[in-house]
């Protein structure tokens, strides 16, 4: 019984991870510009990994693996803001203008 | 101490002539052979022989740019009131998740970027990177550039902005960090 449960929520976790990760690659392909690209690629894929290490680290759970897995969670954890900021900031450092809807004014 | 480490990298060219100090050494080289200890999963003589000798060198190598200014000092209190802080951002970071996907599946696309700059009291440094870091993972904010307390935001839409400025976020890392006791 509780061995079903574990698959189930392996299971239900890494499709979550799969979905986001889809939204992730939507918002790099429908985004406009190099920033809206960046909060897709950032949010979506730390909750895509973050949910599948999640469902990986659960399915082997007994066995010191798991540990290595969640030390990986919090690798990604860290390491995905930190990358996007990066981006962004080298992007912004070279000039570039975020996009704005047409007939919206700068502020 | 992780989020120091990545952050601060421009800021440790300055720092790079300086000698490294013993006590930051050992704490880098503890922290290596912990993770060497998780990642080798084995208690052999030999692979605890190799984690010591490379956690040794790596520990003296890379404190040259781990702790690239002052250590930063956080006390027990700090600690656990910074684990109680991520425990409720966790939700945070999905519901920002869910607000990208929502975004990216609708046919119209609603987003109108924008930049805002922000303004914090926040006086330390790592108040200023959690607060960063938090701001990246907050639904429809990215941080683009940080000075001193200041923060230059990228913003999906109005209501993402209203939100970092309503400054609820900046009193929570205030209260986790800028505390009575710090240094």
């Amino acid at each position: 019984m509780t061995g079903m449960l574990l698959h189930a929520l392996t299971i239900a976790l890494a499709v979550t991870g799969a979905l986001f990760f889809l939204a992730g690659t939507l918002g790099l392909l429908r985004l406009p510009d190099f920033y809206s690209r960046v909060h897709a690629a950032t949010k979506c894929d730390t909750v895509g990994a973050g949910a599948i290490l999640l469902a990986l680290a659960i399915h082997v759970a007994p066995h010191p693996e798991a540990l290595k897995i969640l030390v990986l969670l919090l690798l990604v954890l860290l390491s995905s803001p930190t990358s996007g900021h990066a981006l962004a900031r080298a992007a912004h450092h070279t000039g570039l203008e975020p996009w704005r809807r047409p007939g919206e004014r700068a502020r | 101490m992780t989020a120091t480490r990545t952050t601060a990298g421009p800021a440790s060219h300055g720092a790079r002539g300086s000698r490294p100090r013993m006590p930051h050494a050992l704490a880098a080289g503890v922290t290596i052979f912990a993770f060497w200890l998780v990642i080798s999963a084995s208690l052999e003589p030999g692979d605890l022989l190799l984690g010591v000798v490379l956690s040794a060198v790596l520990g003296v190598w890379s404190v040259q740019f781990l702790w690239a200014g002052a250590a930063p000092r956080v006390s027990l209190r700090q600690l656990f009131a910074l684990l109680r802080y991520l425990a409720g951002f966790s939700v945070t970071v999905f519901r920002s998740a869910v607000h990208v996907a929502r975004v990216v599946v609708d046919p119209r696309l609603p987003i109108s970027p924008r930049l805002i700059t922000c303004r914090t009291g926040l006086r330390r440094e790592i108040s200023r990177i959690a607060f960063a870091q938090s701001v990246s993972l907050t639904p429809g904010t990215l941080t683009v550039d940080m000075d001193g307390g200041t923060f230059l935001v990228h913003c999906l839409d109005e209501q993402s902005a209203a939100r970092i400025l309503s400054g609820e976020l900046e009193r929570q890392l205030a209260r986790v960090f800028d505390g009575e006791d710090d240094t």
